[in-house]
C-alpha cells in the first residue's frame, strides 16, 4: 500500500459540543489505484481527508490513528511540521469541493500555482510560470497563458475546479485527494470534469482517492470504495462486487438511483445519525430495516468483517442482508 | 450542503459547518443566548450595573441631589471635602448634586434620540428595501446623502439655529443616526429575503406584514439591539459636546458637557474637580452602553 | 481602473451640490435671524431692511440659490459677513491645521492600531488569553469614550503635572515666529523656511490634540482590524494553502493584505467623522482650525461663512472616500469587477 490510513479519529466542537466526526476509519490506495470513498453527506469524509494532511478546520483534532506514505508517517508519527509542509502539495495534492473559495481572491490564478510549484521544487519564476501552464493545459484549459492571469472570481466554476486540479497536480503527487471534487458543479460538466481529472491523474502518475456523495459517479473511475456512515467506514469492496452485491444498508442507500421499487425495503430511514450521542451496539440501529435486538444490533458495535475476500461488511446481520439481496435479485 | 433549521433542535451534521453557513433563529434561542453570556462573564454585569445606575439617576437622579442643583453661592470652587464630595464649581454649586442631576438630560435625550432613529430608520430601510421600487430607493439615496455630512456641524447648526431646544437636540440627533438604521434593516432585510422559508411563507398565503413581523425581524433584530447601545452612548457624547460647545443645553441645566466647559478654565490652574467628575461619570455611562452593545453583538455573531 | 474613478466622482458631485444645497435652504429655514444679529433688535425699520438687503437675504429662495452657484462656479463662497473678508481665504487659513491635525492623528491610530488589531486576531488562548482581554477591553473602553473630556485628562496630566508637553494655548508658543507661508500648512512651510526649531515647536503643541484624537479611534480600528483578519483566517482558501504546502508565514501575509479591506473603510469613515468632529478638541487646545472657525461662524450667523466651511468639509469626506475605495480596489481585484 502506497497511502495507508490507519485508525483515524477526528472529532470537533461546537457550542461546547463535542461531535464525534470521524471514527477510527482505516482505508488504503495502492500505486496506481483508484478508490472511492463514499458516503451521504456529513459522514465525515472532508473531515477525513483534511485529516490525512494532517490539518483540520480550527474547532477539530485529531484523537487517534495514524497516515502513512510510503515511507513517511504523516500522522501519528513525530514528523516536524516543516517536513509534512513538504510533504503537502508536493507527493499528496488536494483537490477540494469549493473550489473558488480555495483560491486566493486577490492573487492571480496562474501565479498562485506557480507558487506552490516554486515552493516545492524551487523554481525561478520562468520555469514554475511554464509549469503552472502546463499543468491548466493538461485539465483541460484552454487558451492557459490567458487563464494564467484570471482571478478566482472571473473562473466558472468549472474552470476553478480545473484550476484547483492543476493546483494539485503541479508538483506531480503520488497520490491525489479529490474531495467531492463535483459535487458543486452544474450536472452537466461533472462528467466532463471527472474525465479530465483521471486523464490528468493518468498522465501524472499519481493514485487517486475520490471522494464523493455520488455512487453512480464513481463507479466508472474506481477500482475499489469504501462506504461511509456516521464517521466510519461500514463497508469495503471492489467496485463491481459492491454494485453487485452490497452487504450493508448503508451502501444499498447509496445505489438508490439503481435499485427497483422492492430493493427498497433494504435503504436505511430517517437523518443521519447524531454523533454527539452514538449509542451502544450498532450506531445505525434507529434506521435500519434490518434491526435485531437478538442479533447484538443494539449491545455490540460491528467490527468490520470479511463476507468475501477483499469485502467486508460492518453488519452483525450481513449474512442476513446478501441473502435477501440474493432473492431480489435480477 | 445540510443548514441547520430555524427552531428545531438541531438535523446534525457530522462535519463542522463551513464558515459561510448561516443560522436563522427564533425569538427564545436568540434571547437565550444573549442571556447565557451576560450571565457568563464579569465585564457584561458590570455593564449593566452602570446602565441601570444611570438610568435610575436619570429618572430619580435630581430628587436625590443632596443640594440645589442651580442656586449660587459664595462657596466657589471648593475642593472636594465631606460635607461636597465632588467639591463645588465656579458658582458654587455643589458638584455631586449637579452630576448625579445631569442625566436627567443626558441620558433621557439619549434613549428617545435612540428610540427615534431607530423606529424611523428602521421602518423605512424596512419599507424601502421590502417593497422597492423608485419610492423605496429614493429613500435609501435621500439617507446616505444625509450621512455626507459633517455630524456634529449641523447638529451645531439646527440646534444655534433653532434656539437650543431639548426637543431639538433629540430630533437632530435622531436624524443623525437614522441612515444607519435604515441601512442596517435594509441589508437584514436583503439577507433574510432570498431565503426560502420567506417563498414557502409567501406561498402559504402570509400577508407581507405578517412576514415582515414574524420572519424577518426576528433575525433583523440581531444587529440593531447591539447598534442600539452604541448610539445611546454616541448621543449622550454627542449631546454633552454640543453643550460643551455651547451649542446644546444650556447652562444652568445641569448636564455634563456644559460642566465640563465651566470647569475647563480651571484646569490648568489645578482645579479639577469641577471638570473631572462629570467626565467620569460621562466615561464610566458610555463605556457601560458600549459593552451591552459588546455583549449583545458577540452573543449574537456566534450564532451568524 | 480609470473608469472605476471617473464613476465614482460622478456619483460625489451631485452628492456634494446636495449638501450644498440642502445647508444654503437650511440655514434660511431656521428661526434664527441673521440680520437681527449684526444691526441689533433695537435697529430701525430702514437700517433692518438695508443690512438685509445687503447680505441678499431680501430676494427669494431661488435666486438667492442662484447667486450661490453663480459664485460657485466662479470658486468663490461669498464673503463673510463677520469680517467681510472672502471666505474662501478664510477657509484656507484655517483647513491646514485641521488637516495636520486630522491626519497625524489617523497616521498614530493606524501604526498602533493596526499591528494590535493583528494581535487580537490570532489565537487567544494560554499565555495570549490575558494580553487579549486586555486589548479587547481598551478597545472597547477607548472606542466609546468622549474626546473632549479626554483632552482635558490629557492636559492636566501631560501639562499641569508632568509637564512633558506644552500648554494648551494654540500652536506655537509666544517666543516663536510663525514661518511665512508657502503652502499654508504650519508643518511643511517652517521645515521649507529652515525654521526647525518652530517646526518642533508646532509638533510639541500638536502632541496633546493628536495623542487625544488617535486614543478614541484607536478602539474602533484595532477592532476593524481583528475582525477583518479573522474573517480572512476561517476562509477556505487560508486552509487550502496550506494544503498546497506554503508555510504559516506566506499564508499569513495573504490574510493580512486581504484581511485589510474593512480597516480601510473605516479610515475613510473615521476622517469624515474627525472633520466635523475637530471642533471639540480644537477648542480644548485652542487650535484656530476649521472647525472652531465654523463653531463662530455658526454661533454669529455668519451665513457665507458657514455655507463655505460645510462644503469644504464635505468635499474632503467625499474625497477621501473615494481615496480609500480606490485603495480597496487596488487590493481586493473582485471589487474592480463592478
Amino acid at each position: 500500500m502506497l497511502f495507508e490510513v490507519a485508525e483515524l479519529s477526528v472529532e470537533y466542537t461546537v457550542l461546547d459540543e463535542v461531535r464525534r466526526a470521524v471514527n477510527s476509519v482505516s482505508l488504503g490506495v495502492a500505486s496506481g489505484e483508484v478508490v472511492g470513498v463514499v458516503g451521504e453527506s456529513g459522514s465525515g469524509k472532508s473531515t477525513l481527508a483534511l485529516a490525512t494532511l494532517g490539518l483540520t478546520r480550527r474547532n477539530a483534532r485529531i484523537t487517534a490513528g495514524s497516515v502513512r506514505l510510503g515511507d513517511r508517517q504523516l500522522v501519528g508519527g513525530q514528523l516536524p511540521d516543516s517536513e509534512l509542509r513538504q510533504i503537502r502539495g508536493r507527493r499528496i495534492g488536494l483537490i477540494t469541493q469549493n473550489a473558488r473559495g480555495s483560491l486566493n481572491p486577490t492573487v492571480r490564478v496562474g501565479k498562485q500555482i506557480a507558487t506552490v510549484f516554486a515552493t516545492h521544487t524551487g523554481a525561478r519564476p520562468r520555469a514554475a510560470r511554464d509549469a503552472a501552464i502546463d499543468a491548466l493545459r493538461l485539465v483541460g484549459i484552454n487558451d492557459p497563458e490567458r487563464r494564467f492571469d484570471a482571478y478566482p472570481h472571473e473562473l466558472s466554476g468549472g474552470m476553478a475546479q480545473r484550476a484547483v486540479i492543476a493546483m494539485a497536480t503541479v508538483c506531480r503527487p503520488d497520490v491525489v485527494i479529490a474531495d467531492e471534487a463535483t459535487s458543486r458543479l452544474d450536472v452537466t460538466i461533472q462528467a466532463q470534469i471527472l474525465d479530465d481529472l483521471q486523464r490528468t491523474v493518468q498522465e501524472v502518475g499519481s493514485s487517486l482517492l475520490l471522494i464523493t456523495q455520488d455512487l453512480g459517479v464513481i463507479a466508472n473511475y474506481a477500482d475499489r470504495l469504501y462506504v461511509m456512515n456516521a464517521g466510519e467506514v461500514v463497508e469495503t469492496a471492489p467496485t463491481a462486487e459492491l454494485f453487485g452485491s452490497p452487504g450493508h444498508p448503508a451502501s444499498v442507500s447509496l445505489l438508490e438511483s439503481q435499485l427497483d421499487p422492492a430493493e427498497q425495503e433494504f435503504r436505511l430511514r430517517g437523518l443521519p445519525v447524531d454523533t454527539r450521542a452514538l449509542p451502544a451496539g450498532c450506531w445505525l440501529q434507529a434506521r435500519c430495516p434490518f434491526v435485531d435486538s437478538e442479533a447484538d444490533c443494539t449491545t455490540v458495535h460491528p467490527p468490520l468483517a470479511d463476507v468475501e475476500p477483499g469485502h467486508q461488511v460492518r453488519c452483525h446481520r450481513a449474512s442476513v442482508v446478501a441473502s435477501r439481496a440474493a432473492e431480489l435479485a435480477r | 450542503m445540510t443548514t441547520i433549521e430555524p427552531v428545531q433542535p438541531g438535523l446534525d451534521v457530522a462535519e463542522p459547518p463551513a464558515p459561510a453557513t448561516e443560522v436563522i433563529l427564533g425569538y427564545p434561542s436568540l434571547w437565550r443566548h444573549v442571556v447565557h453570556s451576560f450571565r457568563r462573564e464579569l465585564l457584561p454585569k458590570v455593564g449593566l450595573l452602570i446602565v441601570v445606575a444611570v438610568v435610575f439617576l436619570a429618572i430619580f437622579g435630581p430628587i436625590l441631589a443632596p443640594f440645589n442643583t442651580r442656586a449660587a453661592t459664595n462657596l466657589v470652587n471648593a475642593p472636594p471635602s465631606a460635607a461636597h464630595w465632588f467639591g463645588t464649581d465656579g458658582s458654587g454649586i455643589d458638584v455631586f448634586s449637579r452630576v448625579i442631576a445631569a442625566p436627567r438630560i443626558d441620558v433621557t435625550i439619549a434613549l428617545l434620540a435612540t428610540a427615534l432613529a431607530l423606529v424611523i430608520g428602521s421602518a423605512i430601510g424596512l419599507f424601502a428595501t421590502f417593497y422597492g421600487g423608485r419610492a423605496g430607493s429614493l429613500a435609501i439615496r435621500g439617507t446616505d446623502t444625509l450621512q455626507a455630512f459633517p455630524a456634529l456641524i449641523f447638529a451645531i447648526i439646527v440646534v444655534v439655529l433653532t434656539g437650543h431646544g431639548i426637543d431639538v437636540i433629540i430630533l437632530v440627533i435622531a436624524i443623525l443616526n437614522m441612515p444607519l438604521y435604515a441601512r442596517l434593516m435594509r441589508s437584514e432585510v436583503v439577507r433574510i429575503r432570498e431565503r426560502s422559508f420567506i417563498e414557502a411563507a409567501r406561498a402559504s398565503g402570509m400577508t407581507d406584514f405578517a412576514i415582515a413581523w414574524r420572519q424577518v425581524l426576528p433575525n433583523a433584530i440581531a444587529p440593531i439591539a447591539a447598534q442600539m447601545s452604541v448610539t445611546i452612548g454616541w448621543s449622550i457624547i454627542a449631546t454633552a459636546g454640543l453643550s460643551f460647545l455651547g451649542a446644546g443645553v444650556l447652562p444652568p441645566t445641569p448636564e455634563w458637557g456644559s460642566m465640563i466647559s465651566a470647569g475647563s478654565s480651571g484646569i490648568m490652574l489645578g482645579q479639577w474637580w469641577p471638570s473631572v467628575f462629570p467626565g467620569i461619570a460621562m466615561a464610566l455611562t458610555v463605556f457601560g452602553f458600549a459593552i451591552i452593545g459588546d455583549t449583545i453583538q458577540s452573543a449574537l455573531g456566534r450564532e451568524g | 481602473m480609470r473608469r472605476y474613478v471617473a464613476g465614482r466622482l460622478a456619483q460625489v458631485i451631485p452628492q456634494a451640490l446636495a449638501v450644498a444645497v440642502i445647508t444654503f435652504v437650511l440655514l434660511r429655514l431656521l428661526p434664527a435671524n441673521p440680520v437681527t444679529q449684526i444691526v441689533g433688535p433695537t435697529a430701525t425699520k430702514a437700517t433692518y431692511a438695508l443690512e438685509k438687503q445687503r447680505l441678499g437675504l431680501s430676494q427669494s429662495m431661488l435666486s438667492q440659490l442662484g447667486t450661490f452657484f453663480g459664485n460657485l462656479l466662479h470658486g468663490s463662497f461669498g464673503t463673510s459677513w463677520q469680517t467681510n473678508q472672502p471666505v474662501r481665504t478664510e477657509i484656507a487659513a484655517h483647513l491646514p491645521i485641521t488637516l495636520q491635525l486630522i491626519v497625524m492623528a489617523m497616521a498614530v491610530a493606524l501604526l498602533f492600531g493596526i499591528p494590535l488589531g493583528y494581535l487580537l486576531s490570532t489565537r487567544g488562548e494560554g499565555r495570549r488569553r490575558s494580553q487579549h482581554r486586555i486589548l479587547r477591553i481598551f478597545s472597547l473602553f477607548a472606542g466609546s469614550q468622549p474626546d473632549f473630556w479626554w483632552g482635558l485628562v490629557f492636559i492636566y496630566l501631560f501639562f499641569y503635572l508632568f509637564r512633558v508637553f506644552p500648554a494648551p494655548l494654540g500652536l506655537l508658543s509666544p517666543t516663536e515666529v510663525a514661518p511665512q507661508p508657502i503652502t499654508g500648512f504650519i508643518l511643511i512651510d517652517s521645515l521649507l523656511r529652515g525654521q526647525v526649531g518652530t517646526f518642533f515647536n508646532a509638533l510639541d503643541h500638536f502632541a496633546l490634540p493628536v495623542l487625544t484624537l488617535a486614543f478614541v479611534i484607536v478602539g474602533p480600528i484595532i477592532r476593524m482590524t481583528a475582525q477583518g483578519m479573522r474573517a480572512e483566517v476561517n476562509a477556505d482558501y487560508v486552509l487550502y494553502a496550506r494544503a498546497c504546502g506554503l508555510s504559516r508565514r506566506r499564508v499569513a501575509l495573504s490574510v493580512v493584505r486581504n484581511g485589510l479591506s474593512p480597516v480601510l473603510t473605516l479610515t475613510g469613515v473615521l476622517f469624515g467623522v474627525l472633520l466635523g468632529g475637530a471642533v471639540l478638541v480644537e477648542t480644548v487646545f485652542s487650535l484656530n482650525g476649521l472647525g472652531v472657525y465654523t463653531l463662530q461662524s455658526v454661533l454669529a450667523l455668519n451665513y457665507p461663512s458657514i455655507e463655505g466651511a460645510v462644503v469644504v468639509m464635505t468635499a474632503i469626506a467625499l474625497l477621501v472616500y473615494i481615496v480609500m475605495d480606490i485603495l480597496h480596489a487596488l487590493l481586493d481585484p473582485r471589487v474592480r469587477a463592478h
